[in-house]
């Protein structure tokens, strides 16, 4: 996948239209901050997903970022894209989340043994054409639910360059300002990320 | 290159983010060498599976959920209407927290000061019936309601039969409390005793039959005749003052020791002992202390039995009669 004519996995007008939508709403227009989430509330949903391994608890995670970012929105300063903000607070209302004792208890409690579950609730997901059949069906559900469970039981920084990079498909730029870590960092993380991925789930994907 | 530093570039080679310099070599390794080559063709398998994953898409009232959210008090917010109360309410509330913050304070200072005599009043002395031959009178108040000062309490344990002790006891006030509890504050039961001094080379008869091995009347004449009118060292053994002698034998005998001596400033004698005793032998030092002497008022009985030891003032008076 090429990033260069990209940002954030958009085309390269999609920054200026976010922040004629930011400015908008800095001069009063509210509206402006329900286009902004509709732009991007799917692909920060399912970057959540794969960082948290959980629907429930990506769809509050979301919740909280849209909040905070219209809180915070008349701040914006453009010194970053809107897109690289947003990623930004996402990333760390992910990290506060998974270090939350809260989430630690859960994590003892809650199996992620969830093939098809709860956990892999997804209203979303459509079947692909090649095969309609209930057993391909259940595969790719089963499938889905061991790399969803190998994903999220990567160390936090690991999964969260892992998922920015393979899942919503940022530049190593990107994953660098997002996360403020610098570039040789992101590589061997990543590196490493990918390795223990391939290692666990040779053969079954 | 090795297959070592190969496997290490292979996450960025697959991303194209090896320069010329390095991909050439890197190539050639790969074209040889099948567990590299193996292990790119997994990795690759593994990048497009994770990036062919259907995406998860948030609920469909998601845009008014977060409507919903806005509309609600932020958790800041909920956090201070909870716990922060209006001014009206507030600033008073500091007040009364400031007002009984000083008291607290205060409490606890003034309740560290140490060896703050305890002053308490007895009341009329009762008499016990098992004192025999002591002279006590029943149920009669004392002429007048005498204020005992309560000592506070010797830190250090009983030395039965130390008799012999040049060491200078220590001041009343230089006694420190808070041995335990209990004693914190021990009562100082007043005991009048009254010697006879022989006048004018007579000598009196006893009072009342002396019991085997009390003191004799002429023995207590010697003692109150002394020429030297000087107090003597407290705890030094004076023979002539026999009466003294015997009181700190006596009560040495039982398990108490002599703490002051006062001596009129005018004979020379003791005037006032003060001493210690196990509140258990109270009775039993009372017993003895009646064979020697008189009691001039009305026994008190012990204010808290609960106690382990009694301070005890002992007045010697000359009897003028």
């Amino acid at each position: 996948m090429s990033n260069s004519e990209e940002n954030n996995g958009k085309p390269a007008g999609a920054a200026e239209e976010d922040a004629v939508l930011v400015r908008a709403f800095q001069a009063g227009d509210r509206t402006a901050f329900d286009r902004l989430v509709l732009r991007h509330k799917d692909n920060l949903f399912n970057t959540l997903y794969w960082h948290l391994g959980d629907y429930q608890q990506a769809n509050d995670a979301a919740q909280d970022v849209f909040v905070k970012v219209f809180r915070g929105l008349n701040r914006f300063r453009f010194e970053s894209t809107f897109s690289t903000w947003l990623y930004r607070i996402a990333v760390n209302t992910c990290r506060n989340r998974l270090q939350s004792a809260a989430h630690r208890w859960r994590k003892r409690t809650v199996s992620l043994e969830d093939p098809g579950g709860a956990g892999d609730r997804n209203p979303g997901l459509q079947v692909p054409d090649g095969g309609p059949s209930p057993a391909n069906g259940v595969e790719r559900k089963q499938r889905r639910a061991l790399i969803r469970r190998a994903v999220a039981e990567l160390p936090g920084e690991q999964n969260r360059v892992v998922v920015l990079r393979d899942i919503r498909g940022l530049s190593y730029e990107e994953i660098s300002e997002i996360t403020g870590v610098n570039l040789g960092t992101v590589k061997s993380r990543l590196a490493r990320a990918r390795q223990e991925l391939r290692i666990r789930l040779e053969g079954k994907i | 290159m090795e297959c070592v530093r190969v496997k290490e570039l292979l996450s960025e080679y697959l991303d194209g983010r090896l320069g010329p310099e390095i991909t050439e070599p890197l190539e050639e390794h790969l074209s040889s060498c099948p567990e590299c080559a193996g292990e790119l063709a997994s990795l690759r398998r593994l990048i497009r599976g994770l990036g062919s994953m259907e995406p998860v898409r948030p609920p469909a009232d998601f845009l008014e959920q977060i409507h919903g959210r806005l509309e609600e008090p932020s958790g800041l917010r909920k956090l201070l209407r909870r716990f922060f109360v209006p001014f009206r309410v507030k600033i008073p509330l500091q007040l009364a927290t400031a007002a009984l913050t000083g008291v607290l304070v205060f409490a606890v200072f003034h309740s560290q000061v140490a060896e703050r005599p305890i002053t308490e009043t007895l009341s009329p002395p009762r008499v016990r019936k098992s004192l025999d031959g002591i002279g006590a009178k029943q149920d009669k108040a004392p002429p007048e309601q005498e204020s005992v000062r309560a000592g506070t309490v010797m830190n250090e344990a009983f030395r039965a039969g130390e008799a012999g002790e040049k060491k200078q006891p220590p001041a009343p006030a230089l006694i420190r409390a808070g041995r335990s509890s209990k004693d914190a504050g021990q009562p100082l039961v007043p005991l009048t005793l009254t010697v006879r001094f022989n006048k004018q080379g007579e000598e009196e008869p006893a009072r009342r039959e002396q019991a085997p091995g009390a003191p004799r009347v002429s023995e207590l004449k010697a003692w109150a005749d002394r020429e030297d009118r000087a107090p003597p060292p407290a705890g030094e053994e004076t023979p002539t003052t026999f009466s003294f002698d015997d009181l700190k034998r006596l009560i040495a005998g039982d398990g108490g020791r002599i703490l002051r001596v006062e001596y009129d400033p005018d004979t020379g004698r003791p005037s006032t002992v003060l001493g210690e005793i196990p509140t258990g032998r109270y009775s039993a030092f009372l017993r003895r202390l009646g064979e020697i002497a008189t009691f001039s008022e009305p026994l008190p009985d012990i204010p808290d039995r609960e106690r382990e030891s009694l301070l005890l003032r002992i007045h010697i008076r000359k009897d003028e009669g």
